[in-house]
């Protein structure tokens, strides 16, 4: 039978094919050609590969972009609202308009235990050229599970209630920078505030505990008027997490009452924060202090659910939250950090303050301490994502959470 | 259903299967050829023409998950094959160097580059058109420094770059002599110009959408402009300074990976983490403290020649190098550990911060523009970028005696006068930056020379083999005594045959057949250890004119 045209070229074909690619490798250049010419028969157009494109998925699923803040400005908002109501979640909108000339903020949250709050906020950061800030805010709480010892620096852990506080708040600071970092302004604002009985059924409600004698405002409570002003020189490197610099603040806010005209009186908030930076701020000392200072005229208390409080996870964190309410305090708080890897720190502290009845008290004896340490995930800006701080004291140790979604 | 025409003959099969079997049987033939060390256009000066491109996809890559893998994966799986079956870089030529390619061009290390040549490096003749507003056409919203893209009046396009607020001229400075240097280097780079412009300059053209941190797609606005700006120091004279980075030539096709090879690039043969110019990079980033060598710093561009369209790789954005971080200055872990790191944490958490480190030490200056960038801290051994890079993971003595080479060629002078392209209004800062590279450049070639034979530069002069001790030459060791014997070396078969009482540079007069020739060199009598238990054998070829060096084994 004769070779058909067709056969004869196809098993040339399939010498050529097979030998032909190093027919002519003399050259390297030959080689390198023949290599080129192999993948040129192959091209595929580039795709991510099955990981990539989960990860993406990911990225730009709606759980997490709302985790992440970059949902067009909406994010979720997480976290306690004050320590130990919860755990609490919800949506948080920010808004820069007028070409971010003002920012609007939206924040929302509810938790487990029937806490919620809403909130408001309008901000000018920058008016006049740089010199003028301004800040609009409204905010309403309903927190149902507030704890409470009793007043004084003698109150008994055991002897823990709790109360439902329930307060809207409208509040407007314009301000003015003086130069860099030294900025001062005014405070006026209108507090609601009522209190409730607590929703815990594992303690006692607070007004069943406690009378209006030893515990101003349990029976009554008002709304304030609120003015004042506030003063801060402020040098941190960096606002986050600071390892160099200082804070430097004093706020002083007249509350007047405006229905039982006896709950009238003045605070001063003072607060230091001093950071030492070692090694390069591969170790940090930061030290801390502060005191908030009430008077009261002839006939006028301060109410309880506004007094100085101490104890918790930016005060005394070896202590539950709440844990000393006085009509004063004082604080000292001393932390030493270090760099265990780019992602996470470490450091140990100690806390102690107290709180008092009389301004003649206002000295560092007789303080109730905690010792502690905390480890510090940080996140993308460099300050702590998130943290675990665990403190020690006498009346047993806690251990607070924090996440910081900025 | 097959037709009677077409139906294969039992007969004809077998006259196919001898053909093929023919053919198989040539192809073995060649693939002996094939297994010869050297061929006749050895060594390869420059790469072959490239093959066209066609049908390209824009390349993406996602930061995330390019952190992830090469967070968590990449030391495990590069840095498992480099320490169990490392491989030798697979873009050399037969002496061990780079062929000029669409990768790299042999520059400085090997052509002389005069101090204006080094200054200009790619490009200094086309800044943005000064006579003219610069029109906004688009806002830079990736990467980690604001800024837009801009065209000039001659519509040349740059993007335009600012420093950080905190850290003046920073920035900027480290953009433009990473450009210079990474060029003279071998590598391509953008233009990169230190630009100065009064805010009415910039023109918004319409349609301009700016992306906030948010995500938020908005028209950018002259306030926006404002705002950016607001943040910069003004100069004296009105001006704000800027970085202006001319857009690349041709049609950008995405960011190179440093694994693998892209799949619709014809003349993309080899994988990219055994490319000694992308495995070397490690050693030239460790110079200037080039942490984010990620991909998002890489692009591809489609350039067009003889009527085709071929890849182009790019090294872009050097706003990582020196004492910049981009958008702060660098942290002083940075060159030092990776970003995830799983035992010294623990270490380090139990330490109480007691065990200081040396780079923890280390006394930065604070000048305006220098960030933090140090010479005493530096360990060329033990730098790491900010997440692994499985180029780097592969990097063997071999490509890193290439890279270190080359940084040791650069002079004191030569590293003053790229500096000064930054133009620091502070000249201490330039001092300051100058004297770490200088003292860096010294490290590392103390480091890395160290590793190997540090022979280079074979060549045959009067008869005899001669080479350069680079060791010695850049003084990082004391002259070393070397031996030198003889061999034939049959390129068909790669045997060695060596030839008795022939040893000494001189060449051997015997073998007068012989094509090839082979010279083993080792450190004279007493040294075996070190550098010294690895000898180089370099390879000659007859040619018309003599003998010649035609390639080298470390």
């Amino acid at each position: 039978m004769k070779q058909s045209k067709w056969e004869t070229f196809l098993g040339l074909g399939v010498f050529v094919l097979w030998a032909a690619p190093n027919a002519h490798a003399q050259l390297r250049t030959d080689l390198i050609r023949a290599e080129r010419s192999d993948k040129a028969a192959k091209l595929t157009p580039w795709a991510p590969d099955k990981a990539e494109r989960f990860i993406v998925k990911v990225e730009h699923s709606l759980p997490y972009q709302l985790l992440t803040g970059d949902a067009h400005g909406l994010s979720m908002s997480f976290g306690n609202m004050v320590p130990g109501s919860g755990f609490a979640i919800g949506p948080k909108y920010t808004r820069p308009m007028h070409d971010g000339r003002i920012v609007l903020e939206l924040d929302a949250r509810a938790s487990a235990n029937e806490s919620y709050l809403g909130g408001l906020k309008l901000s000018a950061p920058r008016v006049f050229s740089d010199r003028i800030f301004l800040t609009f805010s409204t905010q309403h709480r309903n927190i149902s599970e507030m704890p409470y010892y009793g007043a004084g620096p003698n109150s008994d852990k055991n002897g823990r209630s709790n109360y439902r506080l329930e307060d809207t708040n409208i509040e407007v600071r314009p301000g003015v920078r003086i130069f860099k970092g030294l900025s001062a302004g005014a405070i006026g604002s209108y507090l609601a505030v009522n209190t409730g009985s607590g929703h815990s059924t594992r303690f006692i409600s607070t007004e069943q505990q406690f009378g209006p004698a030893a515990t101003p405002g349990v029976d009554r409570q008002t709304n304030f008027w609120r003015g004042g002003g506030f003063v801060e020189y402020d040098w941190r490197d960096q606002p986050l997490y600071p390892t160099s610099g200082g804070k430097y603040s004093a706020r002083y806010v007249r509350y007047l009452d405006r229905h039982e005209g006896a709950y009238s009186f003045m605070r001063l908030d003072l607060d230091a924060s001093q950071y030492i930076p070692l090694f390069n701020g591969t170790r940090v000392i930061a030290l801390h202090g502060s005191s908030s200072l009430t008077t009261a005229g002839d006939g006028q208390v301060v109410p309880f659910y506004v007094q100085p409080a101490l104890g918790g996870s930016n005060t005394l964190r070896g202590y539950r939250f709440n844990r000393f309410y006085g009509d004063n305090s004082v604080m000292v708080n001393a932390e030493y950090r270090w760099f265990c890897s780019p992602i996470v720190d470490m450091a140990v502290f100690a806390d102690a303050g107290k709180v008092f009845e009389r301004w003649e008290e206002w000295n560092l004896h007789d303080l109730e301490s905690n010792v502690g340490f905390s480890v510090r995930f940080k996140g993308r800006t460099g300050g702590p994502a998130f943290s675990v701080d665990t403190g020690f004291s006498h009346e047993g140790f806690q251990i607070w959470f924090r996440v910081n979604t900025n | 259903m097959v037709s009677g025409k077409h139906k294969l003959s039992m007969r004809n099969a077998l006259s196919v299967a001898a053909l093929a079997a023919v053919g198989t049987l040539a192809q073995h033939g060649f693939a002996e050829t094939h297994a010869k060390k050297f061929y006749a256009d050895d060594p390869l000066l420059q790469e072959p023409a490239p093959l066209p491109a066609k049908g390209v996809a824009i390349r993406k890559v996602d930061h995330v998950y390019d952190f992830l893998e090469n967070s968590y994966v990449t030391p495990r799986r590069e840095g498992k094959l480099a320490k169990h079956s490392p491989k030798r870089a697979l873009d050399v030529n037969t002496l061990g160097e780079l062929p000029d390619s669409s990768w790299y061009t042999n520059r400085h290390a090997s052509r002389r580059m005069s101090i204006a040549d080094l200054q200009r490096g790619p490009g200094n003749g086309t800044p943005p058109d000064a006579n003219g507003s610069w029109r906004i056409t688009a806002a830079k919203s990736d990467g980690i420094t604001p800024g837009f893209v801009i065209e000039d009046k001659r519509n040349n396009r740059y993007v335009l770059k600012f420093d950080p607020p905190q850290y003046p001229e920073m920035c900027s400075a480290a953009d433009v002599i990473g450009s210079k240097l990474f060029y003279a280097l071998g590598y391509n780079t953008p233009e990169n110009y230190i630009v100065h412009f009064r805010p009415d300059h910039l023109e918004i053209t319409k349609g301009v959408i700016y992306s906030d941190p948010n995500g938020r797609k908005t028209p950018l606005t002259r306030h926006m402009v404002d705002e950016l700006l607001r943040t910069q120091p003004k100069l004296a004279d009105g001006t704000y300074r800027a970085l202006a980075s001319r857009w690349l030539d041709g049609e950008v096709a995405g960011p190179f990976d440093y694994r693998g090879t892209r799949s619709d690039d014809p003349n993309d043969t080899i994988p990219h983490e055994h490319r000694r110019v992308l495995r070397g990079l490690a050693v030239f980033s460790a110079w200037v403290n080039h942490h984010d060598t990620s991909q998002i710093n890489t692009m591809d561009t489609l350039v067009s020649e003889d009527g085709g369209q071929y890849f182009k790789h790019y090294l872009i954005d050097f706003g990582s190098t020196l004492g910049s971080r981009g958008n702060t200055a660098k942290h002083p872990w940075i060159g030092h550990q990776y970003t995830v790191v799983h035992k010294d944490t623990l270490a380090r958490a139990a330490s109480l911060g007691l065990f200081v480190r040396r780079w923890e030490r280390s006394a930065y200056p604070k000048l305006k523009g220098v960030g933090l960038f140090d010479a005493w801290s530096f360990e060329p051994l033990e730098w790491k970028p900010e997440v692994p890079n499985p180029a780097f993971l592969m990097m063997d003595n071999e490509d890193a005696f290439w890279a270190a080479k080359q940084v040791a060629a650069f002079t004191d002078d030569e590293i003053r006068a790229i500096v000064e392209t930054g133009r620091f209004s502070d000249p201490r800062a330039a001092d300051w930056i100058t004297e770490c590279l200088i003292k860096r450049r010294d490290k590392i070639a103390e480091a890395w020379l160290g590793k190997v034979l540090a022979l280079d530069r074979f060549r045959v002069a009067d008869g005899r083999l001669a080479f350069d001790d680079l060791s010695a030459k850049y003084g990082t060791r004391t002259t070393r005594s070397y031996e030198v014997r003889w061999s034939t070396y049959d390129n068909n078969h790669g045997v060695l045959t060596p030839l008795s009482n022939a040893s000494g540079p001189e060449l051997p007069s015997g073998p007068t057949a012989t094509e090839y020739l082979a010279a083993t060199i080792q450190c004279a009598a007493g040294e075996a250890a070190g550098a010294c238990a690895h000898p180089v054998t370099v390879y000659l070829r007859r040619s018309e004119t003599g003998f010649q060096v035609v390639g080298l084994d470390r």
